[in-house]
């Protein structure tokens, strides 16, 4: 659509898309380390910025059933992770609302 | 009595002694007495119902007796007329019912009333005076401002004055619902200041009345001659120079000792002895400080040094007010010439403006109805255009609009149609801008190209594919802004892939670009100067730069021709410095800047809601404003005086460039993820028009913030109209949507 400018974030570590720079996340916002996507380690983060929200749907990982949808970055529109809308278990459920970043999309901006 | 009983002071009668009898029971009230000097005070505005409808006492009889009499008694002359005169002869009968009569009436005819409490009426019957006094009375549109506003001061008061015997009719009748005496003396200002005095003087002899009291006209002159006692005491009253204060009371019992100062006539709260009637609110002290500073001016030009002293001392100081002002006064004292004295002081001597300047000071602290208030009917016509013109809709022109109707623009001459759609770009259209002259158009857009079209036939000129170079990625390109030199000689291209281009016009060939940013450049602003410019960007290194087409000794890169990064300074809050690592928090990146038309000062929005302004003569931070959401566009109105922003949540505001308060809210446009620009417009700036995300473009009035219309024509759900455009000559607006198509 429009025009749109990228929000920026304030922070010694940010994390940007590989390809185009755009800010994603800030490194304090990570609420895990623990976690792996298809390409590898991920973050599990509380809030992230400049991504656009793809189509839900459910998925079964590891740890079970989830409604997640993919996030992309907002300029290039690669897809950088993923969004949990919900999940089924019960020791899930902390995940939802939260977002997953794959490491091997990001970068570090410093 | 009875009738007039009450008046007292408002209508003195003449009773000049020479009046035989017959008048006296006509008269009433008044005199019996010879003198009552009925304490002004009361009347005025209460009583309307008894005022005297003093009519307007034939001056002619009065006349002789005048300056006898007056002095002895402020009278009105009014009414006694009746009496008095032998001139009379005129329905002298009739006129001896009247006073019954009119008693009755008084009471009873409410049309008259404007009450102006002491307002000379005159019989009705006496419908001699055509409305068409004077001038173009009739045909023009009755005055809508009520002069009635004035009514509740004293009114003029009539003046002796006229030789004339017997023919003058005072007619009382109310003029189309305002009073006749008030318009009468509107009209003979006006012609006086048309400069008829022929026909002003014809005037005030037919209808009887005058423009000024003698004493106000004395007044005059003798500022104007610089009389200042003189001027001081008919002011004041000769007893009211040692008093303090406010606006005395007087009483009726004035002696006039000078011959004009019968001047009082009561206004509401009385009014000085002898002196003239002032204004509520005004302030004596201030009023002869204003008068005694004049003179001392004038004494030190003509450089008599002891007389100035001395008004310095004994008439200055002791009014005890402004001390700073008089110790400037004092120290003028030092001035070596009479020139340097007025170079110091701003004065232009005693032959120049300076007193015709004073006179219209104080008088704007004299009672209005005694000194109507300069070119009143010229006020008067302008505020009734002036509401007129805020109340049209379609209001797109500068031109004065006629007084003969009432003013209504035609919606046909406002652009609401679109004619014509240029749809080169193959992308979104982001940006769109006319040049100064309204012969180019610019257009940016998210497919990198700018493509600059000729206004008369919207044929394209150049495409200007600068930003092709250096491309990351295909999602980087996009240019966001473009922006025309004053001179239209260059055009700014901020792009997306972190760099602008300044391009010229004519051929297209780039003539300075920078590219050392690390983020997107986001804005662009021209200096009237059309030599530098400043940028903004998203980047926190360089947010806000400023940047001169000339090149720096010695800087030039590779292409002699074209100039490269040639930054002059750089605007960075706080101040960089290197040891950082990482982004400097604090600093802030720009999304939208803006110069303003003359050049000294430059306004920003950052991306965490402030507004920046900046001088831009000393390149100092004016003031910083924070707002309540993001900021996406801003610009300056043509005066400088306002600013227009676009903020999320749909919210268009206009605030004042100086403090930064919100003056007005345009509401109806959508936003609330992009960026959408909106810009002033129409003949003088009357109207604010918008983009928005719902792919209308807004259009309402400045002034009002009434809506105009919602124009449709992008297509719908397609996306956000980003940016407008209006041809600073013709009545023409672009607007540049997602749609990539670019409508006007």
């Amino acid at each position: 659509m429009g025009l749109a400018y990228n929000i920026y974030l304030n922070s010694k570590r940010i994390y940007g898309c590989k390809i185009c720079k755009t800010h994603l996340a800030d490194h304090d916002e990570i609420i895990s380390r623990n976690f792996r996507g298809q390409h590898g380690k991920a973050f599990l983060f509380n809030s992230v910025v400049n991504v656009q929200l793809g189509e839900a749907g459910e998925r079964n990982m590891i740890t079970g059933r989830h409604v997640v949808r993919d996030i992309s970055c907002r300029q290039c529109k690669e897809v950088v992770g993923w969004k949990y809308d919900r999940a089924y278990e019960s020791t899930e459920k902390y995940k939802e609302g939260k977002y997953i970043l794959e490491q091997e999309l990001m970068c570090q901006v410093s | 009595m009875e009738v007039y009983a009450g008046d007292t002071g408002a209508c003195s009668f003449e009773l000049d002694n020479t009046n035989p009898p017959p008048t006296s029971p006509i008269i009433t009230a008044g005199p019996p007495a010879p003198s009552p000097p009925h304490p002004s005070s009361a009347t005025e505005s209460t009583a309307p119902p008894h005022n005297p409808r003093a009519e307007v006492p034939q001056e002619a009889p009065n006349d002789p007796s005048d300056p006898s009499d007056r002095p002895r008694k402020r009278r009105r002359r009014s009414s006694s007329l009746h009496g008095s005169q032998p001139g009379n002869a005129r329905p002298s009968a009739s006129r001896q019912q009247q006073p019954k009569r009119r008693r009755a009436e008084d009471t009873t005819s409410p049309d008259v009333a404007h009450e102006p409490i002491m307002r000379l009426e005159h019989t009705h019957e006496h419908r001699i005076r055509p409305s068409t006094n004077g001038s173009s009375v009739n045909g023009s549109s009755p005055h809508t401002n009520g002069s009635s506003a004035k009514s509740t001061e004293t009114n003029g008061y009539h003046s002796n004055g006229h030789a004339e015997g017997a023919v003058r009719q005072y007619d009382a009748s109310p003029f189309y619902g305002h009073d006749r005496e008030e318009v009468t003396r509107i009209l003979l200002q006006s012609l006086s200041d048309l400069g008829y005095h022929g026909a002003a003087k014809h005037l005030s002899s037919e209808s009887g009345y005058e423009l000024e009291i003698p004493s106000v006209a004395a007044f005059r002159s003798a500022v104007q001659q610089g009389q200042w006692e003189e001027a001081e005491a008919l002011l004041f009253g000769h007893e009211a120079v040692e008093l303090d204060g406010g606006v005395l009371l007087g009483n009726g019992h004035g002696h006039a000792r000078r011959r004009k100062s019968r001047a009082s006539f009561g206004s509401q709260n009385g009014y000085a002895r002898q002196g003239l009637p002032l204004a509520e609110t005004a302030d004596t002290t201030q009023l002869k400080f204003l008068l005694r500073q004049q003179k001392y001016l004038e004494l030190l030009d003509s450089r008599e040094l002891n007389a100035a002293l001395n008004v310095l001392r004994n008439e200055l100081t002791p009014l005890k007010r402004d001390i700073g002002r008089l110790h400037a006064l004092s120290s003028l004292m030092m001035c070596q010439s009479a020139s340097d004295l007025r170079i110091q002081a701003e004065w232009d001597g005693a032959e120049g403006d300076s007193r015709r300047q004073l006179l219209s000071e104080i008088s704007k602290f004299i009672s209005p109805s005694v000194m109507i208030p300069e070119h009143r009917m010229a006020t008067l016509f302008s505020a009734v255009q002036d509401e007129q013109i805020l109340g049209c809709r379609y209001h797109n022109t500068t031109a004065q609009p006629s007084l003969y109707t009432d003013h209504e623009c035609p919606a046909g001459e406002f652009p609401l149609q679109t004619f014509k759609e240029l749809r080169n770009h193959s992308d979104e259209v982001w940006f769109v801008e006319f040049s100064h002259d309204g012969g180019m158009l610019a257009t940016a857009s998210k497919d990198g190209l700018v493509c600059l079209y000729d206004t008369r036939n919207y044929s394209l000129r150049h495409e200007i594919r600068e930003h092709d170079r250096n491309l990351s990625g295909d999602t980087t390109k996009g240019v966001c802004y473009v922006a025309f030199s004053p001179d239209d000689q260059y055009l700014i291209s901020c792009a997306q892939n972190n760099e602008f281009v300044v391009i010229n016009v004519r051929d297209g060939r780039r003539v300075a670009h920078g590219d050392h940013f690390d983020y997107p450049v986001t804005a662009a602003a021209w200096l009237p100067d059309s030599e530098t410019f400043v940028i903004g960007t998203q980047g926190s290194r360089r947010p806000l730069g400023l940047y001169s087409l000339r090149s720096a000794a010695g800087t030039s890169s590779s292409s002699s021709s074209v100039v490269r990064n040639n930054e002059i300074h750089s605007w960075r809050d706080p101040p960089w410095d290197d040891s950082g690592p990482a982004d400097n928090h604090n600093s802030f990146r720009i999304t939208d800047c803006a110069v303003s038309p003359d050049g000294s000062r430059l306004v920003a929005t950052t991306i965490d809601k402030r507004i920046l302004t900046y001088d831009l003569r000393s390149r100092a931070k004016l003031a910083e404003w924070a707002m309540d959401d993001r900021l996406t566009s801003i610009c300056f109105g043509v005066d400088g005086a306002q600013l227009l922003i676009n903020m999320y949540e749909g919210r268009v505001l206009a605030l004042s460039a100086a403090t930064g308060e919100v003056v007005m809210r345009y509401e109806g446009a959508s936003q609330a993820e992009y960026v959408i620009r909106s810009r002033f417009g129409g003949a003088g700036d009357n109207f604010v028009v918008s983009g928005s995300e719902d792919a209308r473009v807004y259009v309402w009035r400045r002034q009002t913030g009434v809506l105009v219309a919602a124009l449709e024509g992008h297509a719908a759900g397609g996306g956000a109209v980003n940016a407008v455009a209006w041809h600073p000559r013709e009545g023409v607006f672009a607007s540049a949507g997602d749609d990539r198509r670019v409508r006007m």
